[in-house]
């Protein structure tokens, strides 16, 4: 069956409309009903009529495939589906058809972010991805353990003009493997993960990027990656185990990582009042919510205030390179407006693009909360005793 | 044209992005003036010099480019008042993501030229031709087997 409608289950659709209550985009755009793209899909019955209304989706005109672009992915919808119907793997397999059928997806910014994908899955590439690296922290090209850093390097440059500071997400998590004990690989070889490839429906560079990555793990000889991405861990836990096995060992979110180490981290107290956004990949995606939160509540005098819209409940952050419209712009206004609300003097977020989008939606507009959003990593790092930060630094030197 | 493509040698694909009101026109005094200077890049017309994004470059460079030359009217000249100065602050993202990926930093270049600059505009395009020239072939190029060509530059008009 084409598309893979079958898979995702929609012949199971009972059109009860949980999902497009549910989902975060159709409550301000009604471009966008996931019901909508399910019974259509539905509504072959059979295999071959599936994959005709697929078909048909693909060749519609613009306007009609907005729905596909705008979603988020989020998995907002599929944890509401009584049928279990994965709404959220339909999408890319859609937006895959639509492409080949020589539909363009909307990507905003011009497609700078596509373009860069498209360009890290080139066969020789010199990039300098390392500039960022500070001389005080400890790293050793044949450390087993592998520190992916994903996008950072570029998404700095791109969105310096909104403060944007990603990268320093990278550089805490190294200062807190180094506490640990740990002086990580860091690989200037490293390509994006492939995880907008993917999910935009583009399967032939993601594969071409994939291919390089697990060459490079290989090389490398890791036996287990961290990333500080969490659409990193998804991509590489995932996408990656189920096409090469397990080209990279463990792989793990730095917040996993840090959950299981929490007791072992020389934390000073650093009284704070924050708030936990749920990055979806993180989140939905990968059913890790103890873990950040264990992580970030190992910190001394820090009180946690919880969003009602947390765990499965959470807000996705509305970003995704094919959409940013007013529909994107009020979802995000909520979720800083409700973040505020808890009293909260801070946003925590495990992942860089939930403080891009954020931010992104701060900039220049008085009516969104100015509340700051901060990485998980840097909250943790800035929380190490200056002590346990020079021994390490000492030990490993 | 057809002569040196069929030679095999290095031909650099230039793109040149030009504003409305200065430097397309600057390139048509060029042309009316019959200045002679190298046929090997494509023009491509914006109304502003602001227009040009980090976005349009590295299209460029995806599909296939060597070099890319951004060019408008002179500071205090443009048509929109600042769309140069916006130029300017874009072509630094544009230089910076160009950096992470390892691209020659003589690959990109942003330049002022006005309507009357005719000269200037022929002899910007010879140094910009053999700046490149002398860079070889794009490293990013044909990376998007989707989006990149065989054909070298000026095939279709050969044909």
């Amino acid at each position: 069956m084409t598309a893979g409608a079958n898979s995702s289950g929609v012949l199971r659709c009972l059109d009860c409309g949980k999902c497009t209550s549910a989902c975060p985009v159709a409550r301000y755009n009604h471009a966008l009903s996931p019901r909508r793209i399910v019974r259509r899909l539905a509504d072959g019955g059979t295999g071959a009529g599936t994959a005709a209304s697929a078909a048909g989706l693909a060749a519609s005109p613009p306007a009609a495939q907005e729905a596909l672009w705008s979603c988020l992915t989020c998995m907002y919808c599929d944890t509401r589906c009584p049928q279990e119907v994965t709404i959220s793997r339909l999408v890319p397999r859609l937006r895959e058809k639509v492409r080949e059928g020589g539909g363009q997806p909307p990507f905003t910014r011009c497609g700078v972010m596509e373009s860069l994908t498209v360009l890290q899955s080139q066969a020789e590439l010199p990039q300098n991805r390392l500039d960022w690296l500070p001389d005080d922290v400890q790293t050793d090209p044949q450390g087993k353990t592998l520190l992916f850093v994903g996008c950072l390097p570029y998404f700095d440059v791109f969105y310096a003009e909104n403060g944007v500071r990603t990268i320093e997400a990278a550089v805490a998590a190294i200062r807190l493997l180094n506490v640990l004990g740990i002086a990580p690989a860091v690989r200037a070889d490293e390509r994006c993960c492939g995880h907008d490839a993917l999910w935009s429906g583009d399967p032939a560079t993601f594969e071409r990027l994939a291919q390089m990555n697990v060459k490079m793990f290989q090389e490398a000889g890791a036996e287990r990656v961290i990333t500080v991405c969490p659409e990193c861990s998804l991509t590489l836990g995932r996408e990656y185990k189920e096409r090469f096995g397990e080209p990279a060992g463990t792989v793990q979110h730095l917040a996993e990582f840090v959950a299981e180490h929490a007791g072992e981290l020389p934390l000073q107290a650093r009284p704070q009042a924050v708030s936990f956004q749920d990055p979806c990949r993180l989140g939905r995606h990968q059913g890790k919510y103890e873990e950040p939160r264990t992580a970030l509540t190992a910190v001394p005098g820090l009180e946690l205030h919880e969003m009602d819209h947390s765990r499965t409940r959470a807000t996705c952050c509305a970003g995704s390179w094919l959409s940013c419209n007013q529909a994107t712009k009020r979802i995000q206004t909520d979720l800083l407006k409700e973040a505020a609300a808890t009293g909260a003097q801070a946003l925590v977020t495990a992942c860089p693009k939930c403080m891009i989008h954020l931010k992104c939606a701060q900039s220049g507009d008085a009516a969104v909360p100015d509340l700051p959003v901060r990485d998980l990593a840097v909250v943790l790092a800035e929380a190490l005793t200056a002590q346990a930060v020079a021994t390490s630094a000492q030990e490993r030197g | 044209m057809g002569e040196s493509v069929s030679t095999g040698a290095f031909e650099p694909r230039i793109v040149v992005f030009a504003c409305n009101w200065c430097s397309y026109a600057g390139a048509d005094t060029a042309g009316v003036s019959r200045l002679q200077h190298s046929p090997k890049f494509r023009v491509i017309r914006t109304m502003c010099s602001g227009r040009v994004n980090a976005a349009h470059v590295l299209r460029a460079f995806q599909l296939g480019a060597d070099g890319v030359l951004v060019s408008g009217c002179h500071i205090g000249d443009c048509h929109y008042i600042f769309g140069n100065h916006w130029a300017i602050k874009q072509f630094e993202v544009t230089k910076g993501l160009l950096r992470t990926l390892g691209l020659e930093e003589g690959r990109v270049r942003l330049e002022w030229v006005s309507a009357a600059e005719g000269p200037r505009w022929a002899s910007l395009i010879d140094e910009f031709v053999a700046q490149i020239q002398a860079l070889g072939p794009s490293p990013l190029r044909g990376g998007s087997d989707r989006a990149f060509r065989e054909e070298p530059v000026g095939s279709e008009v050969t044909a």
